[in-house]
């Protein structure tokens, strides 16, 4: 009689979307690029930002949406309370509640930060993302392919947009099918 | 599509909000007191009017909580304020 029964457990290894290495991942477009921008420090700040913005990253302005960050340090504004610090050097801070009035999470891998840049960008966002680059939005976050998300520029037609690392995943393999 | 307009963020498209609730409901207190008709009263009995409403809604991605006066029939949304005075 035929064995039946399976011979290993059910492999649900390739059930979920395959991560791209993103050491190496680039994606050429037409008329745009995409990469990962590597290795950045991260902190989740919530409460007193002014207070904390002075304490961890002095004379960073605060971004909002389509708000060009340039520099090593990005302070972008996330809700009236809330902000996402990003760095290329590791930030000065202690993790928990700072007396002064404001909380600070490490987040280093808790987000991934996609580089998108290129003369058809443009069109490219307006398929990703309904809302209004000029509207001159004080918050950073928005929906980008129907994710959550901090959208920013950091030069002329390039842009950096900022999502919960296992998101990343899927906004990837939505540029590779668009 | 229709623009609500966050008291922090500005106008943004209706897919970022989510509906809070009816306007003004009090949680009656204290949980232990309050009889199961009032519990009920509380959480699945609303106003539902045709015209002029007030309503809690969540931009959901900067997080903030809001009162908005809308019209139920035009769909106008007169203003949107902020709960906290900060
Ligand atoms: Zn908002």
């Amino acid at each position: 009689m035929p064995d039946h029964r399976p011979q290993t457990m059910l492999d649900r290894g390739a059930f979920w979307t395959p991560v791209p290495d993103w050491s190496t991942a680039t994606l050429d477009g037409n008329g745009w690029s995409a990469r990962v921008v590597p290795n950045l420090h991260r902190l989740l700040v919530s409460g007193n930002l002014e207070t904390a913005l002075a304490n961890l990253a002095p004379d960073t302005p605060s971004i909002g949406l389509w708000q060009i960050s340039e520099g090593n340090i990005q302070a972008l504004r996330i809700g009236r309370d809330r902000m996402l610090l990003t760095s290329v050097d590791p930030l000065a801070a202690e993790p928990g509640w700072n007396a002064e009035g404001y909380a600070v999470s490490l987040a280093d891998d808790a987000y991934c930060t996609l580089e998108l840049q290129g003369p058809k960008l443009r069109s490219l966002l307006e398929e990703m993302t309904f809302v209004d680059l000029e509207g001159e939005s004080s918050s950073a976050a928005t929906l980008v392919c129907g994710q959550l998300a901090l959208l920013h520029s950091t030069a002329d037609k390039q842009v950096w947009v900022h999502v919960e690392t296992p998101l990343a995943t899927f906004i990837w393999h939505w540029l590779e099918r668009r | 599509m229709q623009l609500f307009s966050c008291p922090f963020c500005g106008p943004r498209d209706e897919t970022e909000f989510t509906f809070g609730g009816e306007a003004g409901k009090i949680r009656p207190e204290p949980a232990p007191e309050v009889s199961a008709e009032d519990w009920s009263k509380y959480l699945h009995r609303v106003g539902n009017p045709r015209g002029a409403t007030s309503e809690i809604w969540v931009h959901q991605t900067c997080g903030e909580y809001f009162l908005m006066e809308r019209d139920t029939v035009s769909h106008v949304v007169s203003t949107t304020n902020a709960l906290r005075k900060s």
